[in-house]
């Protein structure tokens, strides 16, 4: 009875997902573009890529949460269901391992000690690519739903 | 222009657009006050997304030299461009989902409430819903719209969530299937209270789907069985259950009227099995304890048509190890039963239909009594009397 509530909701959790991978990867990007330029990267893209780091560090944490039985957001375990269909995560402890490094990664980067940021880029494109594809179904669907209802 | 900076233009001109058609609106209603002002810092919101949207192009341009003439073989360039474009693509859906599905809904309301081939239809069924959402202490203002089926539409605009309730056209007279709207404004029950239920009901749901997990079920299936119950098993158990505990057997037997067909067992991505929900709901409403009802009348008359029509299946999403483990807990962590405290005036208002009168109760319990009776009045004349004691206010407009 009320499937177009669950895609709107569903639509919105994808959207700020999206949202927030989105904004890492074109942080990460000017951040290397200005590294090659060998200038200094802006506050402003390294608060870009903090939202990165702030959405999979909470991935990882309601990875770490659901085996513990602890209490976990839908909205990251929304997020851990798109990642499955990705070619990347096998399993639990395989998604955990890649997170872990990417964090190690986007770390290691902002103290400037490395600019390779190859998984972390690969794992923020995979949620940005699939939460926006996931966003894009459900809002198609809600298209129809209303075109339906009036 | 660059293409993209057209198209920056195109979404800020609907934005805009946006702006005035609410800043144009001079009503005085409390209800539409209420969802305009959120939309109104939300589209302020999006104009900001928009600008920095275009400033992360403006940058791109300056630092790669890009000028619509010819692709760019740089990698990271390449990146970045494509980040870029799904910004884009992602602030347009926004748009769609906060905006272009709202804003149609404003001058509906408005004329269905000016109308007078829908006024007094909407204002009953408004009252309704008013009643309803008082009845459960819930004193949120919420739109109500006739439309196609009855639902609730809920609408983010940043952080502020807001809720439509609809009812549906042809049943604007039947007014005994209104008790439907209890199971979708429990959506609003749930999304208000939803950081409780998670904490309490998705820990118990989620490890009892790893216990029971086949060992040869594969990562994705896993993750898609979690994010079901999760995202939407869950909220529709709860709005069940807030159904039957704040009107009791009104809802379970049109609920059973509706959602009866040859396929009691089927699992739906958006909804569970109906027969798990029918189930659930019987078993709440005898834990009430309510008189004068049959609860094993209503068991037995579900199961002679689902049993004889269904296929057993066993699998994993719905083993009932983990359905167990959500009912029990969804049912503890629901603690409000209004119902208890209405059934006496429920009860008279069955007594009074029986006896082929429009009951002299309240819009709520005079509903429930005609979901629950099987009437010897014609629905339309009874909803003709409700019209007649419930006026519509004058134009407010």
């Amino acid at each position: 009875m009320t499937r177009q509530w669950q895609l709107m909701r569903d639509a919105q959790t994808f959207l700020d997902a999206s949202k927030l991978a989105n904004d890492a990867l074109i942080g990460i990007q000017f951040a290397e573009i200005a590294r090659k330029e060998g200038k200094c990267v802006q506050k402003l893209q390294m608060q870009k890529i903090d939202k990165g780091v702030t959405l999979l560090q909470t991935i990882l944490r309601a990875l770490e949460a659901r085996e513990k039985g602890e209490v976990t957001s839908p909205e990251a375990l929304s997020v851990l269901y798109v990642l499955s269909q990705g070619r990347m995560v096998g399993g639990s402890a395989y998604l955990r391992k890649i997170l872990s490094n990417s964090l190690t990664e986007l770390d290691r980067s902002k103290q400037g000690k490395t600019s390779d940021l190859e998984e972390a880029e690969n794992l923020l494109e995979i949620i940005a690519n699939s939460t926006s594809e996931e966003a894009t179904k459900a809002t198609s669907k809600v298209q129809m739903f209303m075109v339906e209802a009036r | 222009m660059y293409l993209l900076d057209q198209k920056a233009e195109d979404i800020i001109s609907k934005i805009t657009f946006a702006e005035q058609s609410i800043n144009e609106i001079k009503s005085t209603d409390e209800v539409l006050k209420s969802y305009i002002e959120p939309l109104g810092y939300y589209l302020k919101t999006l104009k900001e997304s928009v600008k920095e949207a275009e400033a992360d192009f403006v940058e791109f341009i300056k630092k790669t030299g890009f000028g619509q003439e010819a692709f760019i073989p740089e990698k990271a360039h390449r990146r970045l461009l494509a980040a870029i474009l799904r910004n884009f693509e992602d602030i347009e859906k926004r748009v769609y989902i906060g905006v272009d599905t709202f804003l149609p809904l404003i001058f509906i309301w408005n004329s269905q409430k000016a109308r007078p081939e829908t006024k007094r239809h909407h204002d009953l069924l408004t009252h309704f819903v008013n009643d309803f959402l008082k009845f459960c202490c819930m004193p949120e203002p919420v739109m109500t719209i006739i439309g196609e089926s009855y639902a609730c539409f809920p609408i983010e605009w940043a952080s502020k969530r807001k809720h439509i309730i609809f009812g549906t056209f042809s049943e604007a007279q039947n007014l005994r299937k209104w008790v439907l709207l209890a199971h979708e404004i429990g959506h609003i029950y749930y999304h208000q209270n939803s950081f409780e239920i998670n904490s309490n009901v998705s820990p118990q749901v989620v490890r009892k789907l790893g216990e029971v997990r086949p060992p040869n079920l594969n990562q994705y299936d896993f993750e898609q069985a979690t994010y079901i119950w999760t995202n939407h098993w869950i909220p529709e158990f709860v709005s069940d259950c807030f159904a039957v505990k704040t009107l009791g057997p009104a809802f379970i037997l049109q609920f059973m009227l509706t959602a009866l067909n040859g396929q009691p067992d089927r699992v739906e991505f958006t909804h569970p099995p109906t027969s798990i929900r029918v189930n659930f709901m019987l078993d709440i409403l005898e834990d009430l304890g309510l008189s004068g009802i049959s609860i094993n009348d209503y068991r037995n008359s579900w199961q002679s048509y689902t049993h004889t029509v269904s296929t057993p299946t066993s699998i994993f999403i719905a083993d009932d190890e983990v359905v167990n483990a959500a009912l029990s807990s969804i049912g503890s962590v629901l603690t409000p039963t209004p119902i208890i405290d209405k059934w006496a005036d429920i009860t008279e208002a069955r007594r009074a239909l029986s006896a082929g009168t429009v009951p002299d109760k309240d819009l709520i319990s005079t509903i429930s009594a005609l979901a629950i009776e099987e009437n010897k009045l014609n629905p339309v004349q009874v909803s003709n009397e409700l019209l007649k004691r419930y006026p519509t206010d004058s134009d407010v407009f």
